[in-house]
């Protein structure tokens, strides 16, 4: 235990202390997603804004899917599914940032345990993207918003610690195993339909409810639609709260063990 | 002086497996079975480093010296054994050392500098230094991708030195700049070299590591062969390039015994230094005797001919210990053949006393004809020049070879045999003097 202790206090000390490299790679990398193409900036917003189009046809006009608790569909989704987009960007950008970087591990003295953490820093200004995306369709669909927003900012960092732990945990796994990454996209992939993103939970009986919210990713979509759309704090679902903390520090400790633990070969085989 | 880098005992093994699906399987396998060939790039390393000294690590490409370098870095573990360096390590491995190709090359000197852990004040202080020993213009701006490979070395070289390392680690790196830049960088290592830092050079060139290190290792097959002064280290180093294993030697010289020496045709010449060396008994190597000899020879060959004696002629004294500059001088040497060679090759080379080869020659690059040799049977060749060298030390490397359908076999070679004093009167600067005339015209 103690040993785990002392893992995650070495990360956080070479975070802190690799600030501005950090903070130069971070910028670097939001550049690169950026310039290059000749929209630039415009890209990442129409392929949400596709995405979103299309899943208003399909839903909406198609299927006639009725507005649960009488809150439009698209808005209801939307909220949700930017949780989870957040989620699961980070964690496949963190998951593949070292494999990305080669080139610095091989041939510099490179903390390599900072290239997850550039990678979700990075990937924060796609969830800005995405939640003004989010604000505007609720401002269209006429959905109230409250202060209970500004919660999004508390969820954000609990997906980023959570990514962070998980990205780890994979980012080391793929320099080992290249398949890990595919493996990821695959489970991430599941995941997505056993997370209540599409659907509503409350169309299960109560008894069998818990089953959802094992995922800890059930905290986060729930997490955000309290935030835009029951304007509920995350204080008045404490058991959630502690359970999801409790997996995110285990998955944190597992995944930085890991990481010191075969740091030291990288260099060999990437 | 106090030692800044240890290396103790150090191994490094790389495991090698045939495809990706062997790994895991070696990691799955309920019984641990093996699926990797186990690799030993170095092998039970051991080496100090003093402060301030310049040291050159040279061998083969596969001898293991990159993995070194990047152990002693710290970009690699070692296996077993420990790799320590005090103080702040600035190395330029291969090129462009952990430059974002996207970035500009202003972003990059910021990149590389919190690396090093400067803060962003400190890294605006030495930009403007760096930019200006880069000297790229206004492509400092500009992406890096974009860059020549020189620009790409410029900066690369400059960021590295501006970091105000405690050791510098020099790889192959600077061969692809400009001669303009690199002399720029040969004064900053002097300068380096004056301060008191501790410079790792890792070249193929010998000549480089004799000009610029005091000490150097030859690594060989992952192991250290060799730890001393870099003269004695380089003629090694091409003994392992060119030569063949020494355990040849042993077997065909005691084969060849039995061929007694002969001169077939006696030359007529009227030289009467020349007719005593002549005269002189062939049962036994002379060349040890001679007040000229180096004892720190070198000496290397398959041991089927032997170089058995040799005479320095300089203005009608035979082996001076000192040469006066441009005068001629003749060497003679003889050599014994212990076999039947049909295409021997003889050759000289003249170095300075750090090794940097002043020239070399010999009569396969001079296409020049040579007899074919009988076993026993005793040549003797002359080589005549003038000596216009300043005042220095100077070793002349004799050498006999055979050529057999394009390859050369050693036979045997004596690098830095013959120790030459030369005095030349003037002062002048350099290793060659050029007769050079100076006018003052108006």
């Amino acid at each position: 235990m103690r040993n785990l202790i002392n893992t995650l206090l070495s990360l956080f000390g070479t975070i802190y202390r690799y600030r501005y490299t950090i903070w130069i790679m971070a910028v670097q990398e939001i550049r690169a997603k950026y310039a290059g193409s000749v929209l630039g900036v415009v890209w990442n917003i129409i392929h949400p804004v596709v995405l979103v189009f299309i899943y208003w046809v399909v839903f909406s006009v198609g299927f006639k899917v009725p507005p649960p608790n009488n809150i439009p569909f698209l808005s209801w989704f939307f909220c949700a599914f930017v949780a989870w987009q957040c989620f699961a960007e980070s964690l496949l950008s963190a998951s593949n940032s070292l494999l990305r970087n080669g080139n610095l591990i091989k041939k510099t003295v490179f903390p390599a345990q900072i290239l997850p953490v550039i990678s979700i820093l990075s990937n924060l200004i796609n969830s800005v993207v995405f939640i003004v995306l989010l604000i505007l369709i609720m401002l269209i669909q006429g959905v109230d918003l409250s202060f209970y927003a500004f919660q999004a900012a508390y969820y954000i960092f609990a997906i980023s610690m959570l990514s962070l732990g998980a990205g780890w945990f994979f980012s080391a796994a793929s320099v080992f195993i290249k398949d890990a990454n595919q493996l990821l996209a695959v489970a991430l992939q599941t995941l997505f339909w056993a997370t209540p993103i599409f659907y509503n939970i409350g169309m299960f009986p109560e008894s069998i409810q818990v089953y959802w919210k094992i995922n800890p990713i059930y905290y986060l979509v729930e997490g955000f639609r309290d935030s835009f759309i029951y304007h509920r704090p995350f204080w008045d679902s404490p058991e959630l709260t502690v359970y999801y903390w409790t997996f995110t520090i285990l998955v944190f400790l597992i995944g930085g063990w890991f990481f010191k633990s075969v740091k030291k070969e990288f260099a060999d085989i990437i | 002086m106090s030692i800044v880098v240890t290396i103790e005992n150090l191994s490094k093994c790389f495991k090698l497996y045939r495809g990706p699906k062997d790994r895991v399987k070696e990691w799955l396998h309920p019984l641990r079975k093996q699926y990797h060939q186990p690799f030993w790039a170095l092998q039970d390393i051991n080496f100090s480093i003093k402060k301030g000294e310049s040291l050159g690590i040279i061998g083969r490409n596969g001898s293991g010296k990159s993995t070194l370098l990047q152990i002693i870095t710290g970009v690699m573990s070692p296996t077993s054994g420990v790799s320590v360096a005090d103080g702040r390590i600035s190395a330029l491995l291969e090129l462009g050392t952990g430059f974002d190709m996207e970035l500009s090359g202003r972003d990059n000197l910021y990149l590389n500098g919190s690396l090093m852990g400067f803060s962003k004040e400190q890294i605006a202080e030495r930009v403007p230094l760096i930019e200006e020993f880069a000297d790229i213009g206004e492509f400092i701006d500009q992406p890096v991708k974009l860059y020549s490979s020189g620009m790409f070395v410029r900066l690369a070289f400059s960021s590295a030195i501006h970091v105000d390392p405690d050791i510098l680690i020099i790889d192959e790196a600077l061969a692809v700049g400009d001669v303009k830049f690199q002399n720029k960088c040969y004064r900053k290592f002097h300068e380096f070299q004056e301060m008191g830092k501790t410079i790792i050079f890792v070249t193929h060139s010998t000549d480089l590591v004799a000009k610029h290190c005091d000490r150097a290792v030859l690594l060989h097959q992952g192991r250290l062969m060799m730890d001393g002064n870099p003269n004695d280290v380089i003629n090694k180093y091409l003994e392992l390039l060119l030569g063949i294993p020494e355990k040849k030697q042993e077997k065909e010289s005691s084969q060849a015994k039995a061929e007694q020496p002969r001169i077939v045709n006696v030359p007529a010449n009227s030289d009467p230094l020349f007719k005593e060396f002549l005269n002189k008994d062939l049962s036994e190597d002379h060349c040890l005797q001679n007040p000229t000899y180096n004892g720190n020879e070198h000496r290397y060959g398959d041991g089927s001919g032997k170089i058995m004696d040799y005479l320095v002629v300089g203005e009608n004294n035979a082996n001076p210990l000192q040469i006066q500059a441009n005068t001629i001088i003749r060497i003679y040497a003889k050599y014994h053949f212990l076999k039947k060679v049909e295409t021997p090759i003889f050759g000289l080379t003249l170095k300075t006393i750090d090794g940097v080869e002043v020239f070399g020659i010999n009569t396969l690059f001079e296409r020049q004809d040579v007899k074919p040799r009988e076993t026993g049977e005793v040549a003797i060749v002359s080589y005549e020049f003038p000596v216009s060298l300043i005042s220095g030390e100077y070793f002349v490397s004799l050498g006999l070879a055979e050529s057999q359908s394009g390859e050369i076999i050693p036979l045997d070679r004596r690098y830095d045999m013959v120790h030459l004093k030369v005095y030349n009167s003037s002062s002048k600067m350099g290793i060659v003097d050029f007769d050079l005339q100076l006018q003052e015209l108006v």
